[in-house]
């Protein structure tokens, strides 16, 4: 199987997901070494984990550089063929726009079964009526075909909302629009 | 001896090295179960805002506090008698010797009287203070890639001989020190080296024949 299942990050990711799991792989190879050191108290092991026990220091600059800067920029996110970008319900609060390829929104079903009510393509949105509502995702968001989107901090998206009136419009039609379509389906 | 009988002192939930190698399982534990989660539960989202207080503990918070907790542990462990006797073929008899309690050398007499708490062999052979240690830790570094790399030959030979200092770091000044008048007589050359403590004071390791016919171990 490859590590890219586990990882998925490293291949699909903007280079903020990338620095994230870079620090958690540097880290979780510390702390495993460190873990096998004290377990065994093996002279060869204890000796290593002082050797490598940089990767720890580096592995805390790396997330510190991702926490302070991943919130502030716009980020774009690969998603291969079928991929989940979220599910209904989830907590998230990010709103995307579809760079590349096609995306389909998927509602549950009273019988547990999804249904696909919408596809998406370049340039639409998603992921709005979560922040605008204060509420879970209202639908699940799964690629078609493999798709690059563009994901915009909840912070950034409502100070383009609040100041600019013609994004307001624009957004507020589209929840309405989508609000309705929920309802129907 | 301070730093030494730091690590063999007791808190409440047992000695202080045992707590720290206790803290740095369950520390490493938590971030490895932290990261795998994080996999799981944050796939695709893992620089959101919401998921960033989850890594400030696993990937901020734990890793430092696993920086120190393992430090601690590894180097207080380090100057244990059971590191020390876990490396080298040499000091599995002096080892030996130390438990033996028909022995009269000065080693197994310091470890009957608990001189240093298990970390005899620290206590005697590392120098006082920051100095000390890291000189102890950097001759340790050379020893273990030496023994693991197999380039030592038997039987092995202390590198310097074995200075006054570490014995007058602990006696220098004790009552049972000065009551001995010659002590004082001499002092001035013990400092100076020109006379060794071992002289008088020997021998500091006692090996068994078999040991010593097999050549095994240099210093005595």
């Amino acid at each position: 199987m490859s590590v890219w299942k586990f990882v998925p990050a490293l291949r699909t990711g903007d280079w903020r997901s990338k620095l994230m799991t870079c620090s958690q792989l540097m880290i979780g190879t510390a702390a495993l070494l460190s873990l096998l050191s004290m377990l065994t108290r093996n002279p060869l092991l204890l000796v290593s984990f002082m050797s490598v026990q940089g990767l720890l220091l580096v592995g805390v600059i790396c997330f510190v550089i991702v926490a302070l800067i991943s919130q502030r920029t716009l980020v774009t996110e690969e998603y291969g063929p079928g991929d989940i970008i979220f599910r209904e319900g989830d907590p998230g609060r990010h709103v995307y726009i579809v760079k590349s390829g096609t995306v389909e929104v998927l509602v549950q079903q009273p019988d547990g079964t999804q249904r696909a009510i919408k596809q998406l393509g370049t340039g639409e949105t998603f992921g709005e009526m979560a922040l605008l509502r204060q509420a879970p995702r209202s639908a699940t968001i799964r690629t078609v075909t493999a798709a690059q989107v563009f994901k915009i901090s909840p912070d950034d998206f409502l100070a383009l909302y609040t100041h600019l009136p013609r994004v307001k419009e624009t957004f507020s039609q589209i929840m309405m629009d989508r609000l309705g379509e929920l309802e129907r389906r | 001896m301070a730093d030494t009988v730091f690590a063999g002192s007791t808190s409440k939930w047992g000695s202080w090295l045992d707590l720290s190698i206790a803290s740095t399982i369950w520390v490493s534990v938590l971030i490895l179960a932290g990261i795998l989660l994080s996999l799981i539960l944050f796939r695709g989202r893992q620089t959101e805002r919401q998921t960033l207080w989850w890594h400030l503990l696993f990937l901020g918070i734990f890793p430092i506090l696993l920086l120190a907790v393992d430090n601690f542990a590894t180097l207080e462990y380090t100057k244990e008698v059971r590191f020390c006797g876990s490396c080298h073929k040499a000091m599995q008899s002096y080892v030996e010797d130390l438990h033996n309690p028909g022995s009269r050398s000065l080693a197994a007499l310091h470890f009957r009287q608990r001189a240093a708490w298990g970390s005899e062999c620290y206590a005697c052979h590392a120098n006082y203070g920051l100095h000390g240690t890291f000189a102890a830790k950097l001759t340790g570094l050379r020893e273990v890639v030496t023994y693991v790399s197999g380039r030592y030959q038997l039987p092995i030979r202390m590198q310097h001989a074995f200075e006054n200092v570490f014995c007058l770091k602990c006696h220098d000044g004790t009552t049972h020190f000065v009551a001995h008048t010659v002590h004082l007589t001499i002092l001035d050359q013990l400092r100076a080296e020109a006379l060794k403590c071992t002289f008088c004071h020997r021998p500091a390791h006692v090996l068994s024949a078999a040991q010593s016919t097999a050549g095994i171990g240099g210093a005595s």
